[in-house]
Order: C-alpha cells, then sequence, then structure tokens
C-alpha cells in the first residue's frame, strides 16, 4: 500500500511484510487508524453560535491500495 | 474555540435557548400572560436562523464558512429589522430587540474579520483575533439568549442607546 501526500509518495507498506498468517486482519486495521488518526486533527465545526475555528490545514491524504 | 467539543456543547445550549425562548413567548402569547410580538418574533427568528445555519454547514470546519455565517447573521439581521417594520412598528424598541439587533450586528462584524483574516490573507495559525472571535461569540449569543428569555436591560444597553441618542439630538 502507498500513501500520498500531495502527489509524493510519503510511504510504503508492503503488506506481506506486515500481514501474518496469525493475524490475517491486522493490516487493514493499521490503514483505518492510519486514516482516522488524520481525520480527527480536522476541526469540529460545532456551528455558529460554538466559536470554533478551522485548525491548521493539512496535506490531502491519498490512500492506494494499490488495486 | 481552543477546545472543539465545549465549543459544540455551547453552540448546542446556544439553540436549545433559542427555542425555549420562543416556545415561553408561544405559551404567554396563546395563554394571554404577555403578548409579546416583538419578543416572540426576534425568538422565532434567530431559533430558525440557528438551527438552518447548522443544517446546512458541514461538519469540518472550513475558513469559508465564516462567510457563509456572515451572510446568516445579515439575513437574520433584515428580517428582524423588516419584522418590526411590518408587524409592530408603533410599538417602542424592548430590550430583547436591541439586544439581538446588537448581537447580530457584532456576530456578523467578527464573522467578517475571520473571513478576511483565515480565507483571504491565508492565517492558519490561532492568535488574538481568533482567541476574540471565540470568546465573543460565546457571550453575544449567551446574552442574546438571556436578553429574549428576560427581555431586561441587564446590561444597561438600552439607557447607553438612549443616554447617547438624546445628547446627539440635544
Amino acid at each position: 500500500m502507498n500513501i500520498f501526500i500531495k502527489g509524493k509518495t510519503m510511504a510504503n507498506l508492503n503488506i506481506k511484510n506486515i500481514d501474518s498468517s496469525k493475524s490475517a486482519g491486522k493490516t487493514k486495521t493499521l490503514s483505518v487508524n492510519v486514516i482516522k488518526s488524520l481525520a480527527s486533527l480536522k476541526a469540529i465545526s460545532g456551528g455558529r453560535a460554538s466559536g470554533n475555528y478551522p485548525k491548521k490545514r493539512f496535506p490531502t491524504i491519498i490512500v492506494d491500495n494499490g488495486i | 474555540m481552543a477546545y472543539d467539543y465545549f465549543g459544540l456543547s455551547i453552540g448546542a445550549l446556544v439553540i436549545w435557548g433559542f427555542f425555549m425562548a420562543s416556545l415561553l413567548h408561544v405559551s404567554f402569547y396563546i395563554l394571554a400572560v404577555n403578548k409579546n410580538v416583538q419578543a416572540l418574533a426576534c425568538a422565532f427568528i434567530l431559533a430558525a436562523s440557528y438551527s438552518l445555519s447548522d443544517l446546512t454547514t458541514s461538519v469540518n470546519f472550513e475558513s469559508i464558512d465564516f462567510a457563509i455565517y456572515f451572510v446568516y447573521d445579515i439575513v437574520t439581521l433584515a428580517i428582524v429589522i423588516m419584522s418590526r417594520h411590518f408587524f409592530y412598528k408603533c410599538d417602542s424598541r424592548q430590550p430583547c430587540y436591541i439586544y439581538c439587533t446588537l448581537g447580530l450586528t457584532i456576530n456578523a462584524m467578527l464573522f467578517l474579520a475571520m473571513f478576511i483574516d483565515s480565507h483571504l490573507l491565508g492565517t492558519d495559525e490561532p492568535w488574538a483575533l481568533w482567541y476574540f472571535y471565540s470568546s465573543m461569540v460565546n457571550i453575544v449569543d449567551l446574552v442574546m439568549v438571556g436578553a429574549l428569555i428576560l427581555n431586561r436591560d441587564f446590561l444597561g444597553l438600552q439607557l447607553i442607546s438612549r443616554k447617547v441618542l438624546n445628547i446627539k439630538t440635544t
């Protein structure tokens, strides 16, 4: 799996190296965690009366599963 | 807001407050306890406006949202002023009307300042203006809720505005 940030390959995750026969779903869990942790950095709107503001902008993350 | 989830709670509390205020004035009107059309109209317009703005904006906060909120505040302000013109033009201005128009004007200015700073100028790090905006929006909204429920000049703004107008006319 390749992770692209602004069109550049930032990380290569080889499924064969991570995945093992004992825990088959491990790769999937890892990729979900990566996306979830980056998404949580975005500011929650909370509406007009919340007084929230956008947090520091993060680059667009494109996850390529190599399909 | 420095703490997003606290902002969420305050935002929900403010909308709940507007709905409670409109419900209160509707029940007062139906039961003929106090037929205050001015307070009823202000509470209903603000409740509708704040609910609609929350429904139409996305969960993830973007800097362009400040422009949308600014437009919402201006339109709401125009509707509040127009409702006075059409329904209760002859009545004297009540505290809730003055507090709502003033509150919406302050909020609109804050949203415009934030839009210019974060979207047009591209600032992405919070600074004094952002913290000021965060605190002021919450304070102003809570003051508006209080003014709509109590309909009292608890900050003395009506008194000050009358004195200022008297000085200008004399």
